[in-house]
């Protein structure tokens, strides 16, 4: 399954979760925000959230600023 | 370290949430966490700034909040935003985080100074706040402008010393003590200082607080500097407070404008 | 914002240096921001009706003198008589009488003033935002209201009855004023009312900055009217000595550096000349203060609202401004049109 995930094209598996998919790039999922083609996901979703083959994520999360 | 101050000073109120240290930090570029962590805690500083970013997808880095104290105020910039619709959508993600909805509007669209577009930043001001944010906008010292942003409900207004990351101290001096001297909501010097004395400087024309980021980040030894910067913006706040002698002209002995006042 | 004790150390100052000091200030400010103009303007009072009591006041309603209300006829007689002398800025003025007086009387003696004089304003009774507007609307470019003295207690002793009596509803006047468009306010206290200056002076101060703060396009002014005994009133003022009018004059100006001040033909002609240095910018000229005054033909018959201590015509006035180096100015306005910004 390939989605855009933060700007770059990306094959996933196709039975991931939102969970799943998160908790690969972040040791701490809970400070991590996901936006799915354009909506914010809250945590409680993720378990159960499956992704789409074309989705659009954006995973952000705190970082340092002024 | 908290700075204990005796006087009769009202702490600073914002949003309805007080606070006893008038000394802002922001968290942008320091070299190590731990730096950060340390200046936190050296300066007392109970509100930080903090960015959103995409995570890094190859070097899983650890997220910012876990070294800034519990307790800490968090103030999520939307640096990056360069107009008010970007600005909110960065707003609802950081709320989404459950990271408190304390937001700085920042909406730059200049990449050689990062002037703030107040314009940008009042309708920003509108959008957010009509979400429920508590926003406290970072701007160009203009009266207009600032009456705008408390139009608005900004919570309050952080007009800019000089251009971030210059350590040129308060070139906008003049138009800042306009703002203070009319605009009735917290006035946080934001951007451009980089000396203690310059942080003091603000304070004791009457300025409610300021934030620091580059000065002390970048310095050599960032938790010491920012203790001095603690330090300053207090001392700083007392001479204000201490209401200082105003500076006297001379007098000379000849009274020609009121003489006649004190004939016989 | 300057605070009630500083203003009271210097209201009590007696030291020749230390007034000289203040007044030098002061005289330094209305340079920077004034330079020499000095604006002219002459009073016309148009009616001497008045449905208030207040006790210091030769027009009170319970006064018996003539009342007296110009015919339009009448009002054309005085103000071209006023304009013959080369004024341009008028002050109407009236009693407080909402029957006497009404928006509809107000409006009719501006549309002839506008016949006459380049900027109209008014000193009248209090009113809703909507009447005033309908004056902005009309061509009033500004409009005079004095609290009197912003001392409550001492506010409900002289004033016994009437409209006037409403202590709120003239403190919010201003406001409502501004919210209806005009563009010049002028607001001031009774010296001699209050017997404590400085507190009445801090209120004024702190009534302007919550005026500037809220309506910053305005253009303001202050007047410090002296109180004098009127024949038969039994009403004593407390005494202001002309010390005590000059500091309040500088601190006025010292504290509110752009803020106009406005010196009136009560005081002597004397006084006046040497406030001009301290920062008063506005005076009448040649005035007359009772209805029909410029024009009678036997005007020691008519109740004037106060005695003028200085009657010099505007020629001479002229004539002494320009000895002095100061720059008279009959007109800086010029009204096109009043549209409301709503």
């Amino acid at each position: 399954m390939n989605i855009i995930l933060n700007g770059k094209l990306r094959e996933i598996n196709s039975a991931m979760t939102l969970r799943s998919l998160v908790e690969q790039f972040s040791k701490n999922p809970n400070h991590v925000i996901a936006e799915v083609n354009g909506n914010i996901i809250t945590h409680d979703q993720w378990p159960s959230w499956r992704i789409q083959d074309g989705d659009t994520l954006e995973l952000v999360n705190f970082v340092g600023g002024g | 370290m908290a700075i204990q101050t005796e006087t009769q000073d009202s702490p600073l109120t914002i949003a309805g949430k007080t606070f006893h240290n008038r000394f802002l930090l922001g968290t942008g570029k320091f070299r190590s966490k731990t730096e950060l962590t340390e200046s936190i805690t050296a300066s007392g500083a109970q509100i930080v700034t903090v960015a959103l970013r995409r995570i890094d997808l190859e070097r899983h880095e650890e997220n910012i909040i876990e070294h800034i104290p519990k307790g800490v105020t968090l103030l999520v910039n939307t640096s990056g935003a360069r107009n008010a619709k970007e600005a909110l959508r960065i707003a609802r993600l950081a709320k989404a985080s459950g990271c408190g909805n304390w937001i700085k509007i920042e909406v730059i669209n200049d990449s050689k100074y990062l002037l703030p577009d107040n314009y940008g930043t009042i309708k920003a001001t509108e959008m957010l706040v009509a979400e429920g944010f508590i926003v406290m906008p970072y701007m160009y010292p203009d009266l207009y402008v600032a009456r705008e942003l408390v139009k608005a409900g900004a919570a309050t207004v952080m007009p800019l010393g000089s251009l971030i990351g210059s350590h040129q101290g308060l070139k906008a001096k003049e138009f800042i003590k306009i703002l203070i001297n009319e605009i009735d909501v917290p006035i946080v010097v934001d951007a451009g200082i980089g000396r203690p004395s310059q942080a003091a400087e603000a304070m004791e024309m009457g300025a409610d607080a300021v934030l620091v980021n580059t000065a002390v980040a970048a310095a050599g030894n960032p938790a010491q500097i920012a203790q001095a910067f603690s330090l300053a913006t207090a001392a700083g706040r007392l001479a204000y407070l201490s209401k200082l002698p105003a500076i006297k002209s001379h007098a000379n002995s000849s009274s020609p404008l009121t003489g006649f006042l004190f004939e016989e | 914002m300057i605070s009630l004790q500083k203003i009271k150390n210097i209201l009590a100052q007696q030291k020749p240096e230390e007034v000289e000091r203040l007044a030098r200030e002061a005289n330094q400010i209305t340079q920077h921001y004034f330079g020499r103009a000095i604006s002219l303007y002459a009073p016309v009072y148009i009616s001497n009706y008045c449905s208030s009591h207040c006790t210091y006041c030769g027009f009170h309603v319970h006064n018996r003198i003539d009342r007296m209300k110009l015919t339009p006829d009448q009002m054309h007689k005085e103000m071209s008589h006023i304009a013959g002398s080369g004024i341009e800025n008028i002050l109407i003025l009236t009693g407080e009488s909402y029957k006497a007086t009404p928006l509809a009387y107000l409006k009719e003696a501006v549309e002839i003033a506008k016949q006459y004089f380049s900027s109209i304003s008014l000193e009248v009774h209090p009113m809703e935002e909507a009447e005033y507007r309908e004056l902005f609307e009309a061509g009033v470019d500004g409009i005079a209201i004095y609290q009197e003295t912003y001392h409550r207690q001492r506010y409900a002793q002289v004033h016994l009855s009437g409209k006037k009596k409403d202590y709120d509803y003239r403190r919010s006047a201003p406001e409502r004023i501004a919210r209806a468009g005009i563009r010049q306010i002028s607001m001031g206290i009774l010296l001699g009312l209050a017997d404590d200056v400085g507190e009445d002076l801090y209120e004024l101060f702190e009534h302007l900055r919550w005026m500037e703060k809220n309506f910053p396009g305005v253009e303001y002014s202050l007047s410090f009217p002296r109180l004098r005994p009127i024949k038969g009133l039994g009403f004593e003022p407390c005494s202001v000595t002309d010390l005590t009018l000059i500091k309040v004059i500088c601190l006025t100006r010292i504290c509110f550096p752009r803020v106009g001040i406005n010196l009136s033909t009560r005081e002597n002609a004397q006084l006046r000349n040497r406030a001009l240095d301290l920062g008063i910018t506005k005076i009448s000229a040649a005035s007359k203060t009772s209805v029909g005054g410029y024009t009678a033909e036997n005007p020691e018959e008519l109740d004037p609202q106060f005695d003028i201590q200085d009657e010099r015509s505007v020629d001479e006035i002229v004539q002494m401004l320009k000895h002095r180096k100061f720059d008279p100015v009959f007109t800086d306005w010029r009204r096109i049109e009043n549209e409301s910004a709503a």
